[in-house]
């Protein structure tokens, strides 16, 4: 004890330089938003080499379930294509169509890392803005949504994953138009929660949940999951749903990034319109 | 001891002051980066007198970095640099010692040990203090380039004051 007292007077000034220097560190980090950001850049300058080597190596065992998707998907493509809803094309009143622009353009991408059992977790894309990609993006795969692009540089994108507790994604419920607000609880990496729905929605285990197309990220109608269960949040006055994913984020390996060629416009109008 | 005490804090609050009420104005652009940066403030660690022990320099660094940062609302920047430049105070006084030693009841000023001591003195410290501060600032070493650059920059223009600060006021 009096080694220990006496290794404190001796050193002490050390060890509490080294304290007050990793809280002064991590204040920084924490509350300062560039050195936040840059702190995952640079991260991401330095491993994303790294684990893009590590996970050209792991792919081969993967190669079989990969090609599996791609066929599956190759499958679907055909089949939309063969049996193109006529009147969704033509739709007379679709402000797209009349001066027949593309809304959205799609990135592919190589998941090069990824995690499922953190609170928060992100995920790393081998192509950057070179390719294209850019902040506020959303990103999917052939099964669901994946996440919404946080940080990109010249080659590589970091992706807040639909398993990170501060993403929020308009979903709807299938054909019968309800919507609300998607976010993951921490828990488990195949669940999420639809929250505020109103509580006049006439809904049921096994429902489709879809994207509600109401932000700029994602296009309406594309799955999301099923209802796994639901009821009323006290107050009354909402549901709060389980919504059971479609996409299994831990597989994931080629991935989509949504470019919304109209999201400036549609920003600009809203913004608009803000104060009103 | 008691005007120890007392010159003490009329410095911490006086260039505190100095800091943020007129030198945070002084910031020229020279594009859309600002690279003289003119901080008077690490003086306050300079001039400490002899007689504050170690932990105890590196805790009025530390408070008084914190407070800074209240006002540059940049929490943890200055003060993790305060606390680096109050460590090592210790280890730059041994490398600059003069000849006859340091009286343990001065405080480590021009008029206690001359222009030239004071000016190396206050180099090393400064020095220092502003390349930990940018790199800290910056975050990343990736922009080393930068952190240089505005470390010499900013050093020229705070060591000019620094210096200007001792005759102004001239602790005894």
């Amino acid at each position: 004890m009096r080694n220990l007292i006496l290794l404190f007077v001796k050193y002490g000034n050390i060890f509490l330089f080294l304290f007050l220097e990793i809280l002064c560190l991590s204040l920084v980090a924490r509350y300062n938003t560039s050195q936040n950001e840059i702190f995952i850049n640079s991260t991401n300058i330095f491993s994303g080499k790294i684990y893009g080597g590590v996970n050209n190596l792991r792919q081969y065992f993967h190669l079989s379930a990969v090609s599996d998707s791609l066929a599956n998907e190759n499958a679907r493509l055909r089949k939309l294509l063969y049996n193109t809803d006529i009147k969704e094309v033509t739709r007379r009143d679709s402000l797209l169509t009349q001066d027949s622009t593309l809304q959205y353009s799609y990135i592919t991408a190589k998941v090069i890392n990824n995690s499922i059992n953190l609170n928060n977790n992100k995920i790393t894309l081998d192509k950057g803005s070179l390719a294209g990609i850019g902040k506020r993006m959303g990103v999917i795969n052939a099964n669901g949504i994946v996440g919404i692009v946080k940080e990109v540089n010249d080659n590589f994108a970091v992706v807040l994953s639909v398993l990170h507790r501060s993403m929020r994604i308009s979903a709807a419920i299938k054909n019968k138009g309800y919507f609300g607000s998607m976010q993951w609880n921490g828990n488990d990496p195949t669940r999420m929660d639809l929250v505020d729905v109103s509580r006049h929605a006439s809904i049921m285990k096994g429902d489709t949940i879809v994207t509600s197309g109401y932000s700029t990220k994602f296009p309406a109608n594309i799955t999301v999951g099923t209802i796994d269960s639901f009821w009323l949040t006290q107050g009354n006055d909402s549901y709060a749903i389980q919504v059971k994913l479609n996409n299994d984020i831990s597989k994931l390996q080629y991935v989509y990034v949504i470019d919304n060629l109209l999201a400036t416009e549609q920003k600009a109008i809203e913004e608009v319109t803000r104060d009103e | 001891m008691n005007s120890v005490f007392t010159k003490t804090i009329f410095r911490f609050t006086l260039l505190l002051l100095l800091q943020v009420a007129v030198f945070k104005q002084f910031m020229p652009d020279w594009g859309h980066a600002s690279y003289f940066h003119a901080m008077i403030y690490p003086a306050f660690i300079m001039n400490l007198p002899f007689r504050i022990n170690k932990i105890t320099v590196i805790l009025l660094g530390f408070l008084f970095g914190i407070l800074l940062d209240f006002f540059y609302s940049s929490p943890g920047v200055h003060a993790s640099a305060c606390v680096f430049t109050a460590f090592i105070r210790p280890t730059v006084l041994n490398i600059t010692k003069p000849q006859s030693e340091y009286d343990i009841l001065h405080s480590p000023t021009i008029a206690h040990y001359g222009f030239v001591w004071f000016a190396t003195y206050s180099a090393i410290m400064l020095f220092v203090h502003l390349l930990f501060y940018f790199s800290v600032e910056a975050f990343t070493f990736v922009y080393i380039g930068q952190i240089l650059l505005k470390t010499f920059a900013s050093f020229i223009v705070s060591y000019l004051l620094i210096i200007l600060f001792q005759f102004i006021i001239n602790p005894k």
